[in-house]
Parts: C-alpha cells; sequence; structure tokens
C-alpha cells in the first residue's frame, strides 16, 4: 500500500499548500480559494451537502498509518470510520459519526482529533475518495510524496549511500507522485 | 463449508464481515432474533429520542457482502455441536461445519415489590428503545434504575429531551466502576446543573402503585419516597449463554469459555462479544468484557480463526476495560484499572475546574487513567496502560493535555524507549 512520506528538506517554510489543499479537499466544492479568501468552512463536510460553509476551520494532521488490522475502526461505534478493502486508506464517513471519540482512545498515534463541539472526530482519510492525496498534489516542491514503502526505504539507502558523495540526496526521490 | 453465526450484534456483524473477506467461498448464514439488519447498539439511545431514527443506525455493508450473505431471521432454541446442527423453531435445523456463537447479553432482570412489570423497562435492543419512546409519550415522572454508562446514556437522553429524570443508585455515588470518586462527582454535578436529581446508595424496598392514576411512590430502606410513573433500568447484564450451556461448552466467569482465538471447548466452535469469557494469559483468567471494541476485536479474530487466516500479528489485543462517552459536549473516557485502595493517584485540574485528568499507577506501572472534558492523548495513554509501562514520573504535557509543537500526540517511542 502506497504511504504519504515528508521529506523536511524540501518543504518550504510558510508555503501551506498543502494544509489548504487537504481543507479544499474535504469541502463539497473541493474549492481551494474557500479556505484562502478566509470563507467559512462547511460545518460537516459530507452531511451538509446544500451547504457549504463551516465556521472554524479544522486540522488534517498527516499522520494515520492506515493499520491493519485499524483498532480504530473496530472500535467505531457508528461504522463510520471504514477501511477501503482495495488500498486499505482508512477514512471517516463524518455523515455517521457521532462523536464518541472511541477511536481516540484506540488510535496509538494520535491520529484522530476530536471535535467535541461539533460532535465528530476527525483524522487524515487518505483522501480515500479520490486518485491521489490532495496534500501531495499541491505540494510544489514535492517535499510529500506518495510511494510504496519499500521504494521510499531503497531511496532512503541510496540517499544514505550518496551523501557521502556531496550528491543532492533530494534529487533521488521522486519529484512528484 | 458452511458457516452459521448466531446473533447480528457488533461481534457476529464482524465475524461475518472477515469470514467473507478472507474466504469468500464459505457459504455464511446469520441467524438472529434481533432487527434483520445491521444496526449500532450503544446508539439505541437516539430511538428514545426520535423512533424515526432506525435507518440512520444502520451500519453499511460493502455490496459484495450484501450479495454473498445469507440472514435467517428466527430464534435459536437449541445446538448440537456433535451433529453440528442449529435447531430454529419451527424450521428445518440448519446444518453446519463451523459456528459462531455471538449471542451477546441480556439485561440482569429486575423487580420492584408493587410495580407492575410493563411499567419496569430494560434497554438492549431497537425494539426495546421504541417501547421505551412510546411509553415516554404520557409519562412526566421517569425514574433511571442504575448510576453506570447505560444507565447515565439514558438520564442524559432523557434529559436532551427535556425531561430530567431522578436516578436511582445502590452505591454510594455514580459511575463507580468507571470512574474516581472526584472524576465522577464532576459529572454529577454537571448532570444536575441540567436539572438531573440523583438518589445514591439506595437499597429499594417496595413501592405503592395507583393503577388509575398511573403514578407510583417507590419506597427505600431509609424510608425515602421517589415519586415515578416508569422505571428505566440501566443496570449491569448478562451473557447468554444458555445455548451454550445446553450443549455442553465449558462455562467460565459467566460467560462461554474461549481461548485467545475465541475457540470454545468443542473444536471448529466459536464464541465472541459480549457471551465469551476471554482467556487473558497474564492474569491466568476467563474474562467477561461486554464492550464494543472487544466484541468488535473478538469478532474479527474468530472470523479469521475460522477461515484459518489467523496469524499471530492478528491475534485478539487485549480485555483491557475502556469507554468513551460524552456528556452534554463533554468528553469522558476511562481507561484501565481505576479503583481500588492500593492504586497511587496524579491528578490535574484546570483552574475553571473545566478538565480534570485523574492518572493511576499500580507499583509504578501506569495502571488507569480517567480524563474529562480533555482527551488530548487518550490514544498513547491506552497503550501506555495496555503495556503496563514503568514511568518514573509523568511528563507534563501528558498530565496537562499539551498537544506537541506539531499540534499532535507525540510519537510513542517518547514512552517506550
Ligand atoms: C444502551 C447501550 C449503550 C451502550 N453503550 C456502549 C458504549 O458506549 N461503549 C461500549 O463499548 N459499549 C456499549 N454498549 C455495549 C455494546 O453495545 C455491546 O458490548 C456490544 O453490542 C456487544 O455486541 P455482541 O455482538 O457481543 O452482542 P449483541 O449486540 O447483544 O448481539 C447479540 C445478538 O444475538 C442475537 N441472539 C441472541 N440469542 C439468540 C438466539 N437464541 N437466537 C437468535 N438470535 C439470538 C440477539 O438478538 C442479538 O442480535 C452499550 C450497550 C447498550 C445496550
Ligand atoms: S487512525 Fe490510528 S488506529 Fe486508525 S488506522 Fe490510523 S493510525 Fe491506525
Ligand atoms: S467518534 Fe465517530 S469515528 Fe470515532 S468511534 Fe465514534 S462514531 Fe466512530
Ligand atoms: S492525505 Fe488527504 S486527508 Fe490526509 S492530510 Fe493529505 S489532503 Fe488531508
Amino acid at each position: 500500500m502506497r504511504e504519504i512520506f515528508f521529506i523536511p528538506d524540501r518543504c518550504l517554510p510558510g508555503c501551506n499548500a498543502c494544509q489548504m489543499a487537504c481543507v479544499g479537499e474535504h469541502l463539497k466544492n473541493k474549492g481551494v480559494l474557500s479556505p484562502l479568501a478566509g470563507l467559512p468552512f462547511p460545518k460537516k463536510v459530507r452531511s451538509q451537502p446544500a451547504e457549504n460553509t463551516i465556521k472554524t476551520p479544522r486540522p488534517h494532521p498527516v499522520r494515520c498509518l492506515h493499520c491493519d488490522p485499524p483498532r480504530c475502526v473496530e472500535a467505531c461505534l457508528s461504522g463510520s470510520l471504514i477501511k477501503n478493502p482495495e488500498d486499505g486508506r482508512v477514512g471517516n464517513n463524518v455523515e455517521q459519526c457521532i462523536g464518541c471519540f472511541m477511536c481516540v482512545v484506540h488510535c496509538p498515534f494520535g491520529a484522530i482529533i476530536p471535535l467535541p463541539s461539533e460532535q465528530i472526530s476527525i483524522k487524515c482519510d487518505g483522501c480515500l475518495w479520490s486518485k491521489a492525496p490532495a496534500c501531495v498534489r499541491a505540494c510544489p516542491t514535492g517535499a510529500l510524496i506518495f510511494v510504496e514503502p519499500q521504494t521510499y526505504n531503497e531511496k532512503l539507502k541510496m540517499k544514505d549511500r550518496f551523501r557521502k558523495r556531496k550528491i543532492q540526496p533530494a534529487k533521488l526521490l521522486p519529484a512528484r507522485v | 463449508m458452511r458457516c452459521v453465526i448466531i446473533g447480528n450484534g457488533a461481534s457476529g456483524t464482524h465475524a461475518m464481515l472477515s469470514l467473507l473477506t478472507h474466504t469468500p467461498q464459505t457459504e455464511v448464514i446469520l441467524v438472529t432474533d434481533d432487527e434483520p439488519f445491521f444496526y449500532s447498539r450503544p446508539e439505541i439511545t437516539r430511538l428514545i429520542e426520535d423512533p424515526t431514527a432506525l435507518k440512520h443506525l444502520e451500519m453499511p455493508l460493502p455490496g459484495e457482502v450484501q450479495r454473498k450473505l445469507k440472514l435467517v431471521h428466527q430464534h435459536v432454541e437449541g445446538i448440537d455441536p456433535r451433529q453440528g446442527k442449529v435447531y430454529l423453531g419451527n424450521h428445518e435445523p440448519l446444518s453446519y461445519d463451523t459456528l459462531i456463537l455471538s449471542t451477546g447479553a441480556e439485561p440482569k432482570p429486575v423487580t420492584v415489590i408493587g410495580v407492575p412489570k410493563e411499567r419496569i423497562l430494560t434497554l438492549r435492543t431497537a425494539r426495546d428503545a421504541l417501547r421505551i419512546a412510546s411509553f415516554l409519550k404520557d409519562a412526566r415522572q421517569p425514574v433511571v434504575l442504575g448510576g453506570g454508562l447505560i444507565g447515565l446514556k439514558v438520564a442524559h437522553t432523557l434529559t436532551l429531551m427535556g425531561m430530567p429524570p431522578r436516578v436511582v443508585v445502590s452505591s454510594p455515588r455514580i459511575l463507580s466502576r468507571t470512574l474516581d470518586t472526584e472524576s465522577a462527582s464532576k459529572i454529577q454535578a454537571l448532570f444536575e446543573a441540567h436539572g438531573v436529581t440523583f438518589h445514591l446508595g439506595i437499597t429499594l424496598k417496595s413501592a405503592d402503585w395507583d393503577g388509575k392514576k398511573r403514578q407510583g411512590i417507590l419506597r427505600t430502606k431509609r424510608r425515602d419516597k421517589i415519586p415515578f410513573d416508569i422505571l428505566l433500568v440501566g443496570k449491569g447484564v448478562s451473557p447468554r449463554v444458555k445455548l451454550a450451556r445446553n450443549a455442553g461448552l465449558l462455562i467460565e466467569n459467566g460467560g462461554i469459555a474461549v481461548s485467545e482465538s475465541m475457540e470454545t471447548s468443542f473444536p471448529h466452535h466459536y464464541a465472541t462479544g459480549d457471551c465469551a469469557s476471554i482467556f487473558n494469559h497474564e492474569t491466568g483468567r476467563y474474562e467477561n468484557r461486554p464492550i464494543w471494541p472487544v466484541a468488535a476485536e473478538s469478532g474479527r479474530v474468530a472470523g479469521e480463526a475460522a477461515a484459518g487466516k489467523l496469524i499471530s500479528g492478528r491475534r485478539f489485543s487485549t480485555p483491557v476495560p475502556r469507554n468513551a462517552i460524552p456528556f452534554f459536549s463533554v468528553p469522558v473516557v476511562s481507561m484501565g484499572t481505576v479503583t481500588g485502595d492500593t492504586l497511587k493517584v496524579t491528578s490535574y485540574e484546570s483552574a475553571n475546574g473545566s478538565v480534570r485528568r485523574t492518572f493511576f499507577f499500580n507499583e509504578g506501572k501506569l495502571s488507569g487513567a480517567t480524563l474529562i472534558g480533555d482527551i488530548t492523548h487518550a490514544g498513547l495513554l491506552f497503550e501506555a496502560i495496555r503495556r503496563e509501562t514503568r514511568l518514573r514520573k509523568l511528563p507534563d504535557w501528558l498530565l496537562q493535555g499539551i498537544p506537541s509543537l506539531a499540534g499532535g500526540t507525540p510519537p510513542m517511542e517518547v514512552l517506550f524507549s
């Protein structure tokens, strides 16, 4: 299964394109401009199709390991957390979420953020409902990449070997997905 | 191969899902006497508020699974493990190669002398919730029996409906098995602020019931009088093991005894969820833990074991107690062992009193935690409790729930190195 990796030395401080893209991706109209313009975001992303505005922006962390078996999915009281059988990405169908926070207790990595006031919990869903993660697609420098862990490990090893030869390590990793 | 699963609760559903994922060629027959679809049991309190919400409680199943699954809506009268047969009411017996018992639990029966039977309502199924909803239409003074999680969940629902009940508790405080004394009194105050009245340390003696007015008065040993017109029971449950006991399966600690791969004393017979007592090789005891995550996980394990696909990394993880529940938008989490005189306690309370985080240590090892108002790092803490992590000093970020600089929980190595 492909995963998102972060290469800090490629990241432009203050760029935040990934965060914007993430918010945009989780809006009904997928508009990247609404977060930029400071427009209110939709309250429950997929629950109110008629209304695409919410009051507070929500954080979208890139921490979920999309475990197998996923403890959060087994703990979910409402069946809103699901693991995509095809590519293994774990996502939260917030429409169904009741905000019980059993998932928060069961994720050992703290990948799920409880929002008590909204009565939902949110997590990185790997953009389950689209082809590739929006944050990766948005990153202008390739600091976020979406590859098989094996590929990443191989490249890292190469990076280690080439470090001594003073070759720019970042060049060895795939520039884009 | 034909596998029969009895019960379509959390554990039966997860067993069915994992069986069909691992061996799609298996013929899976699911027998239940509950609703003929899958719904979330902990959510049934929503039906008390809105009886039309049943369709929202339904859990979606992948289309593939829906096509393959055979659902039989019948009560199972008996099983014969030697012949591999399941006996249904007035139907042909079903034969099977593998049987998974996911019969769950049922509320312990409660009687109060003087109260007509139909005025004492228990809550376990969607039907029970709908029945309560219909009784509540002309009720004015509901009384909830039990100050545990289910009792409070019912009280919470009634309060949201504008009908704050009286809650009668036999122990001297509410949530006596879930929270420590201070945290419990915080939750009690929260309920009281919303109009709920608590009667603690009560032993009910009898009741006077006026059939015409449909009202009554509960009498206690201490001679208190508590008016009521309907009694809602939110007390403990007992495993439904009648089928297993009659068939001669081993029963331990009230539940069907199973190994860590959910196998009962008969080969090819598995038991999961609330009806099972799972062997814990750390304590050497069989433990019955009627909570959702244990039910779901044990179901998944039984399905994989029945399919012959259970590998070591996917075994049952832990029967450690844990629960999370929000009351009036205040999140409450309880994990591990949180009561006992020998435990050492460290706690943090925020200046305005809205947050309380309490940690329990047993011989230097983290054994439990209760979090109220702020549940930051709950997942990391549960992992630490599960592994009985030895901590010399509780770091401030964990005590006070301060997020790491990146905004989340620090990596696990911070605690476990
Ligand atoms: C109101 C309420 C709130 C709850 N809240 C929480 C919570 O917040 N967190 C938590 O962790 N847990 C909670 N629980 C507990 C949780 O719901 C259970 O642990 C879980 O549902 C157990 O699943 P199960 O599959 O083992 O059993 P069940 O869900 O009880 O399913 C058993 C099924 O077997 C069927 N069955 C039994 N015998 C037969 C027979 N002879 N023939 C045919 N069918 C049969 C029953 O009809 C039933 O459908 C709550 C429970 C209730 C009632
Ligand atoms: S949220 Fe946590 S438990 Fe769930 S899949 Fe992601 S990392 Fe695993
Ligand atoms: S908070 Fe939502 S996603 Fe998490 S366990 Fe509860 S219902 Fe499932
Ligand atoms: S993968 Fe999708 S959900 Fe996850 S952080 Fe990136 S944009 Fe957000």
